[in-house]
């Protein structure tokens, strides 16, 4: 195997926890950011750091008898591009305000990791599991590495998204999407899809 | 060093630093004067006079600057240099009286004048070598024999002024005796001019001494009374906020102007006071740097401060902590006594007072200190904090990824639009008089029509906006910067209705910001450069500009008399707001 060293480090990590009395999901949460952390230390290259999260959250999921606790997701933006983790929520309505569709790369108040994305938009859909099937217009922003050029799709311009249960997960794909490239202002017609956990 | 003897050195380094340079010269004319501060109402007399005197002399000079180059002394009118001398030296005895009362103008003029005096010098050098020449200076010497008599008479006449101690009018007969002697003076030959210059200079040092020893002495006089009439009184508006939550806590009101207000009342009206005492203090700063004034007790205890602060930015921090302070503990007081049933309209009242003052208080910590209390009145209703929580996860992430959009789209711009304080900040062309503004604009404005871009932007009204000062400069912008559909997006966004306002200080902050025009940065070509004292510039700061220094920002000492700084006015090409970024159309 090429990735033993990270494989080493979960058995370490969950067995330890396990021996001392169990962990809550949380607990094995933070394990599986600290994991991908290590990751992302280990290795320079962002795909060689995602294989390694990828297998690390697998890991943790073999054990735990999920199948992943981080998701993913692609999108073609000037290159193929590959998310290492896709979290997704319904927002409840309220204050006049419809529910709205959450999908993002990085939980609430954690560290941005990069590449990361954002896609919003409000529903009518009461549940995550209500919008099985159903178009949501949505707005989208990605952005490769800190600091670089942001694409999205521009005010008024929503992208279609749909969205398939698949078991605990949730796909969420567009196609034909228009994003501006905040930076040099050119226009991609492209594609994602997000394999999204609830968070 | 007391007063007088700062107004001395500065002239005699005036005058010094115009004999060294001896490249110094107009080279070409100027419309462009500075305005004055006018802590003396006649110093826009004088500055006006100074400007009559120069646009008169100016063509001369330009064309005696052309033939001295050509060294051809048969183009010099002769005739002309007496007339051009007088003018010369009125501008300096205008100039010097400017900067006794505290003008940059003075420094400029006096900078110019003795610049020009040394062409008209050098012209009657040249000219004596011709024929008019030679016939003009027969005549200045003949009148001046027949003048001697009446020299006599003058200068006897003004000793008994002075001893009448009359000394406005010794003052203004010495300067039409100065008058008459330009006239010809220059054109004696050596023994004659040293015979005169005899004959005037011990009276004209007896009559000038201690008319400009007064007259320095009333400028600091003056000034302090303008610095005492703003009222700065920081510790009393501290005082009166914190007693002000001490009444809100214990009876959810206070008194505000007679009338009784609840705790966001309160808390608008103070952070308006402070926005308020904030700009008094630049304004002070402006007048004491007039005088050179460090913060000696007389003026901290016209500013009413609490204790000895070592700077002027630490006058503005004194009251910007304290003012901080007091406004977060109004919400903690409305906290501790707000029932249930009002605890949303309060809530919604301070997030709105937020967003729109946030930017031009220009004070993260401050903001964050009210969010953090805001979110410990919230939770006192944790349904309504819940309605919070849902707002805020509903939007936090939107407006961060907006303002990436926004701010790498900028970042990319400004790599063509640099700021102006980069634009103007090189070498040659350092927005400070060590010369005349003739000889210090003409570089800076080989940068008219050039891309610049400006930080801190704020909309004053439908036609006009502003940017802070950042180095020496700032931008004007002319026209109206707010983006409709932009602010219309946003509001989209953030789900912002009128009934349904936003619920979060970061969310009101963006719309209300898109609203008032506030922009984090602006590019555009540069239209034309407006020289300003910068103290002058802070003496006449209107209330409507007080986000043109945010709190603390002042420069810890005041600022040197010949200290400029540069209006920049700019055709904008693309604004960046916090949360979008909006290329113009031409």
């Amino acid at each position: 195997m090429k990735t033993p060293q990270i494989g080493k480090r979960v058995w370490i990590l969950l067995m330890t926890a396990v021996l001392v009395g169990g962990c809550s999901k949380e607990e094995v949460d933070k394990m599986v950011a600290d994991v991908k952390q290590s990751a992302g230390d280990l290795k320079s290259s962002a795909n060689d750091a995602l294989a390694k999260t990828k297998q690390a959250a697998q890991s943790v999921g073999d054990l735990t008898g999920a199948t992943d606790f981080t998701g993913s997701a692609q999108m073609k933006l000037d290159t193929a591009t590959a998310f290492a983790s896709s979290y997704i929520r319904l927002i409840p309505a309220g204050d006049g305000r419809p529910a709205l569709l959450q999908i993002k790369s990085s939980p609430d108040g954690g560290p941005e990791k990069f590449p990361a994305f954002l896609v919003q938009g409000e529903t009518e859909g009461q549940s995550l599991a209500s919008l099985n099937g159903k178009s949501i217009p949505v707005r989208v922003f990605a952005q490769q590495t800190d600091k670089g050029t942001v694409w999205s799709n521009v005010n008024g311009d929503p992208i279609m998204i749909t969205i398939q249960q698949v078991e605990k997960r949730f796909v969420a794909k567009f196609e034909q999407g228009k994003l501006i490239d905040s930076v040099n202002e050119s226009q991609i017609v492209t594609d994602g899809t997000f394999e999204s956990v609830e968070f | 060093m007391n007063i007088n003897q700062r107004f001395s050195v500065l002239f005699l380094s005036v005058a010094a630093a115009c004999l060294v340079a001896v490249d110094c010269l107009p080279g070409q004319t100027t419309a462009e004067s500075l305005e004055v501060t006018g802590i003396w109402p006649e110093a826009v007399e004088r500055a006006g006079r100074c400007k009559k005197n120069w646009d008169e002399v100016s063509p001369l000079l330009l064309k005696l600057e052309q033939s001295i180059k050509a060294n051809d002394p048969e183009s010099i009118d002769a005739k002309l240099l007496g007339k051009g001398h007088v003018a010369v030296q009125n501008i300096i005895r205008d100039a010097e009286v400017l900067l006794q009362m505290g003008e940059t103008a003075g420094v400029d003029y006096m900078f110019r004048a003795v610049d020009a005096k040394r062409i008209i010098e050098k012209a009657i050098e040249l000219a004596k070598m011709t024929d008019a020449g030679q016939k003009v200076a027969s005549q200045a010497t003949a009148y001046k024999q027949k003048s001697d008599s009446k020299r006599t008479k003058a200068i006897e006449n003004l000793r008994k002024l002075l001893s009448q101690k009359q000394l406005e009018k010794a003052e203004t007969e010495l300067n039409e005796l100065a008058a008459d002697i330009d006239l010809f003076h220059l054109w004696l030959n050596v023994s004659d001019a040293q015979f005169v210059s005899n004959q005037y200079s011990q009276i004209a040092k007896d009559v000038r001494f201690p008319i400009n020893q007064a007259r320095a002495a009333k400028t600091k006089q003056l000034a302090l009374e303008l610095i005492k009439k703003q009222q700065v009184k920081i510790s009393a508006l501290i005082d009166s906020a914190v007693a002000a939550a001490g009444e809100i806590q214990s009876t959810g009101k206070t008194t505000i102007d007679g009338q009784p207000a609840d705790g966001p009342a309160a808390f608008s009206k103070y952070l308006k006071l402070w926005q308020a005492e904030h700009q008094k203090v630049v304004n002070c700063l402006g007048w004491a740097s007039a005088i050179d004034g460090q913060l000696e007790p007389s003026l901290q205890n016209l500013m009413g401060l609490s204790s000895v602060p070592a700077n002027w930015a630490a006058v503005d921090l004194e009251l910007q902590s304290g003012m901080a302070a007091a406004l977060i503990k109004i919400i903690a007081a409305d906290t501790i006594q707000i029932g249930a049933g009002d605890l949303p309209r309060v809530y919604q009242q301070y997030v709105q007072t937020l967003g729109e003052h946030a930017n031009k208080i220009g004070d993260p910590k401050f903001i964050a200190a009210c969010e953090s209390a805001l979110d410990g009145l919230a939770k006192k209703d944790p349904a309504f904090a819940a309605r919070v929580d849902n707002y805020r996860k509903a939007t936090v992430d939107l407006l961060d990824w907006r303002n990436r959009y926004a701010h790498t789209a900028a970042v990319n711009q400004q790599a063509t639009y640099p700021k102006s304080a980069d634009l103007i900040g090189t070498q040659d062309c350092t927005p400070e008089l060590k010369s005349g503004l003739p000889t210090v604009l003409p570089p800076i404005k080989t940068k008219v029509g050039q891309t610049v871009s400006a930080t801190h932007v704020f909309g004053v009204n439908a036609t006009a906006a502003y940017s802070g000062l950042e180095g020496r400069s700032w931008a004007s912008v002319k026209g109206d910067l707010l983006q409709q559909s932009e602010v219309d997006a946003l509001a989209h966004d953030l789900f912002a209705t009128t009934e349904n306002p936003p619920l979060t200080v970061a969310a009101s902050t963006a719309i209300k910001s898109a609203m008032n025009r506030e922009y984090e940065s602006l590019g555009g070509t540069v239209l034309a450069f407006k020289p300003e004292g910068m103290s002058t510039r802070f003496a006449k700061l209107a209330p409507v500009m007080s986000g043109f220094l945010t709190p603390g920002q002042p420069t810890g000492e005041p600022a040197k008399r010949n200290d400029l700084i540069l209006r920049v006015d700019i055709e904008p090409r693309w604004l960046q707001h916090k949360y979008f970024f909006v290329k113009l159309k031409k």
